[in-house]
């Protein structure tokens, strides 16, 4: 990392987190930090707790050690905490988990008119800015199950967008996929990473990772076992464990 | 063979008429005066019933749902009285619940100084609400707890508060797979409701029973009750068959 970075703002500070199952410990002493305009890239074999971390920045999960600061408000329980942070994060999920029920505008308006107080009309002229962004404009009034699978993640991306987060937090955001579909929703992020967004990103993407991020995480058993810039992570790999990692996903 | 069967519950009920072996139809032949007057007198009860049952049915659901949503919580100690309410509740026969309620509830409120009694109708309307309100929290738990976990969590993430997330993620998800069985504990109230004749209420069933007495024709009065419940149940069949559907397209469009 340059100094020009970790001179700036930062965004997520993670120090000696620890978190447990019943008594299953699924993530061991982990200490993270992540500047505004960063794009971190965290892989590693499943259930290496990968997912677990994602969800604990935005209090999806609960820890139990160490603490976590975003954008300088410590998560510490309390309403008000939880609130300010989730204000400043949005999260893209392996299952897009869109509202069924609502059509792709109300998805994306429901969030800013309840939490945001904008009216409708306010909050419509945004959906409508962002679903251009992930370039879907006009399936604005089908409901989400009339969308492939890589339609529903790019409205549920502009979902997120709509809350003016400024932080992106994507937990496997192509895994639920199929491979012809994987491309449109990488670019519609690769797009979004060059603007400037802020991401943590879990992926086994690895190309989309090469290209996209600032800095890789390898993850196993429930710590970090290396971190460094992509291009350093990449081609060459100091632990034993990340090397035959990074051996069988490039293999194919 | 099939056919035989059938005459079977005719032979039964010929075997239990008034004069062994003979009908005595005639108490609700509508074709007579006296039929006739027994009739109108035996579907004047729908009235009662009708408003008995829907007011009955619509405070259950409230008060179901009011039961049901700290039953969800991870908290035990928010958890714990909703489950003992729901266990205790759905045990007590509807008999004496009836006369706790209609009998004894104004007597502890009469010892701790407001001095209140309720009518037969309100008596029975409190009693079916509180009865069925342990079913109905319990289907509300069992349709909520059938939405995905990640549509709470989307929620979270967009900002929206506990209550927001119920009422406009999860509650409208769960409400259509929660109809039917609500529909089927609607129709339990409504057959519940003929307790409310113990208590001395002017229903359907009460009506019967005071017939029955003057003219010593069960069998004949008695299916003609069968028949008033069974067009109450048709209606309401139809009635959340229509609104299946309507919410069904909502969703698959």
């Amino acid at each position: 990392m340059t100094d020009a970075i970790s001179a700036e703002e930062i965004a997520v500070e993670i120090s000696g987190l620890s978190k447990w199952f019943g008594t299953f410990q699924v993530l061991k002493d982990i200490s993270l930090t992540s500047h505004y305009g960063e794009k971190i890239v965290i892989c590693g074999p499943s259930g290496s707790g990968k997912s677990t971390l994602v969800r604990c920045i935005n209090r999806l999960e609960v820890h139990q050690q160490g603490s976590i600061r975003v954008g300088g408000v410590e998560i510490d329980g309390s309403r008000a905490a939880t609130e300010k942070i989730r204000a400043e994060i949005g999260m893209v999920f392996q299952q897009f988990n869109l509202f069924p029920h609502l059509s792709v505008l109300q998805n994306l308006t429901l969030g800013p008119m309840k939490t945001r107080g904008l009216t409708r009309k306010a909050a419509e002229e945004r959906a409508m800015h962002y679903l251009e962004r992930v370039r879907i404009p006009e399936q604005a009034q089908k409901r989400p199950a009339q969308l492939s699978g890589g339609q529903q993640q790019r409205v549920a991306i502009a979902r997120s967008l709509c809350m003016d987060a400024r932080i992106l937090l994507f937990d496997e955001p192509t895994s639920a996929l199929d491979p012809e579909m994987i491309a449109e929703v990488l670019d519609v992020i690769r797009d979004l990473a060059a603007d400037g967004m802020t991401m943590i990103v879990v992926t086994h993407e690895m190309g989309f990772a090469r290209s996209a991020a600032d800095r890789m995480v390898f993850m196993d058993g429930g710590e970090i076992v290396e971190t460094g810039p992509t291009g350093a992570f990449f081609d060459n790999p100091r632990s034993a464990r990340c090397q035959r990692f990074l051996d069988q996903i490039l293999r194919h | 063979m099939k056919k035989l069967w059938l005459l079977a519950p005719l032979l039964l009920l010929m075997g239990c008429g008034g004069e062994p072996g003979t009908w005595g139809w005639y108490v609700i032949d509508p074709t007579t005066p006296a039929g006739a007057t027994n009739v109108r007198f035996l579907v004047g009860g729908f009235w009662a019933t009708i408003q008995l049952s829907v007011l009955a049915a619509v405070l259950s659901m409230a008060l179901g749902l009011l039961v049901a949503l700290p039953g969800l919580s991870s908290n035990w100690a928010v958890r714990l009285p909703s489950r003992i309410y729901i266990e205790f509740v759905r045990s007590i026969p509807l008999l004496p619940l009836l006369f706790w309620v209609f009998y004894g509830l104004p007597v502890i409120l009469r010892q701790m100084g407001y001095p209140v009694s309720f009518d037969p109708f309100w008596g029975a309307v409190i009693t079916l609400a509180i009865s069925d309100s342990a079913f109905t929290a319990e289907i509300y738990r069992a349709g909520i707890q059938s939405i995905p976990r990640g549509q709470t969590e989307a929620a979270q993430t967009i900002g929206l508060r506990y209550t927001q997330t119920m009422r406009y993620v999860v509650l409208p998800q769960a409400i259509r797979r929660i109809l039917p069985p609500l529909a089927n504990q609607f129709i339990y109230i409504v057959k519940m409701s003929a307790f409310a004749s113990v208590i001395g209420m002017q229903e359907l069933t009460r009506r019967a029973n005071e017939l029955v007495v003057t003219e010593y024709r069960p069998l004949e009065i008695y299916t003609l009750l069968v028949l008033e419940y069974l067009v109450l149940v048709l209606i309401i069949s139809f009635f959340v068959r229509w609104l299946e559907r309507k919410m069904g397209s909502d969703e698959r469009v």
